[in-house]
């Protein structure tokens, strides 16, 4: 019987024993919890009806702005106010800000708080990375390389918002790394993409990518990222 | 006691002892010879199973494949079987593992729980802590916290990334990432 044991505790630990990160969160309290925050009225006004929208067709989950909101509201309001704000800009343009697995404005913003990054910080960052997506989805539709987006928060998320994301992400990535430059721009945004291949990104969507991505294309993108004036 | 008698008392006990044994021996050489001839009893399939998995030769990448298969069977089993494990479509069962020996908490922080920290464990007490969470396919940065400490760099980790100074550590679940 004791031989048994050990047999019986794995398979008791791959039935139950996993983690899952988040309980179900429902939009209702996400959108709740952002009316009952002590910022300005006005903001809450423009930001509640684009959450809301953001978070039916997936470009927003519900437990990671829940998090995201309680987080600022220990904010001073002028911070809060000024995240929601880049927030509402990036989703009123079609942009994922949370993906549930992965890149996304919300965590990164999530992040840097947790490691007790200064505000400026973080809202430098948070600047760089809006410009990145904006920067990208320009630079991808001007070259042909994705088709036009559904430019607002309630429409359907299509493959290439995923695809703008993720090499936004990227670029961001790269300018934002203060260490020397040791391999190109353009090695780090394809070994990205092939990683991605299969899994966040089908391979139909990256191949044309892989084809047509240079040096200047990316170079185009990477430009506009440290442009702190945020782009409208 | 003189010398002389001690050796006496010693040469007279192996004597006494051998002469004990000898009955024993006697008829040894055929004893074995007709145990050799017998034919061989082929242990149960039950029996056979049992000790290789609880003997001590075991080879150690058969007790890791052995224990893989056995914690699949355990998933797949609580994928089908338990109430609400079906939420999580596509997931992966993904360890997290880190050796700190010493620490008084350690936790696992990322973009796949919001930043929130997640507890691990070291149920035995040999410094080494794990936590199994059900991921998705992505790419999902994270970092350890020991004892409060922010430890970005994970030897296990796919890559590292690193803005501000800060690392954080990154894996590929499912995809060609991996």
């Amino acid at each position: 019987m004791r031989r048994l044991a050990p047999m019986v505790a794995a398979l008791f630990v791959g039935a139950v024993g996993q983690f899952v990160p988040f309980p179900s969160t429902p939009p209702e309290e996400v959108l709740g919890f952002l009316q009952a925050m002590e910022i300005a009225p006005a903001i809450k006004a423009a930001f509640s009806p684009v959450l809301g929208a953001a978070l039916a067709t997936g470009r927003a989950t519900p437990p990671v702005s829940l998090e995201l909101l309680r987080r600022l509201a220990e904010l001073p309001a002028p911070q809060a106010e000024e995240a929601l704000d880049v927030f509402r800009k990036a989703l009123e343009r079609g942009f994922i800000v949370d993906t549930g697995a992965g890149s996304s404005l919300m965590n990164r913003v999530l992040m840097r708080l947790r490691m007790g990054a200064p505000w400026e910080l973080v809202k430098y960052e948070l600047a760089a990375r809006y410009n990145a997506l904006v920067a990208t989805e320009e630079v991808l539709l001007w070259h042909g390389l994705i088709g036009q987006g559904a430019q607002a928060p309630g429409g359907q998320v299509l493959p290439r918002d995923r695809l703008v994301l993720e090499i936004a992400w990227v670029v961001a990535d790269y300018q934002l790394d203060p260490q020397p430059r040791t391999v190109p721009l353009e090695a780090v945004v394809r070994d990205r993409l092939v990683n991605l291949s299969g899994s966040v990104l089908a391979p139909s969507i990256i191949e044309p990518v892989l084809v047509a991505l240079t040096p200047e294309l990316l170079q185009e993108i990477a430009g506009r990222v440290f442009q702190v004036e945020q782009r409208r | 006691m003189p010398w002389d008698e001690l050796d006496r008392l010693i040469h007279d006990a192996v004597t006494r002892e051998v002469a004990l044994g000898r009955p024993a021996l006697e008829g040894l050489e055929g004893r074995v010879i007709q145990r050799l001839a017998r034919p061989v009893v082929r242990p149960s399939l039950a029996r056979r199973l049992s000790s290789a998995l609880a003997g001590p030769r075991i080879r150690l990448g058969w007790a890791l494949a052995g224990g893989a298969a056995i914690l699949a069977v355990g998933m797949f089993v609580g994928r089908v079987l338990l109430p609400g494990a079906g939420r999580l479509p596509a997931a992966a069962a993904n360890l997290f593992t880190v050796a700190a020996p010493g620490a008084q908490s350690v936790a696992v922080v990322g973009d796949f729980s919001a930043w929130q920290p997640i507890s691990l464990f070291d149920h035995d007490g040999d410094g080494v802590w794990t936590v199994t969470v059900a991921l998705p396919p992505g790419r999902y940065e994270y970092a350890y916290l020991v004892d409060g400490r922010w430890v970005g760099q994970d030897p296990l980790a796919h890559e590292y990334a690193r803005t501000f100074g800060e690392y954080v550590s990154v894996r590929y679940i499912g995809g060609d990432g991996l």
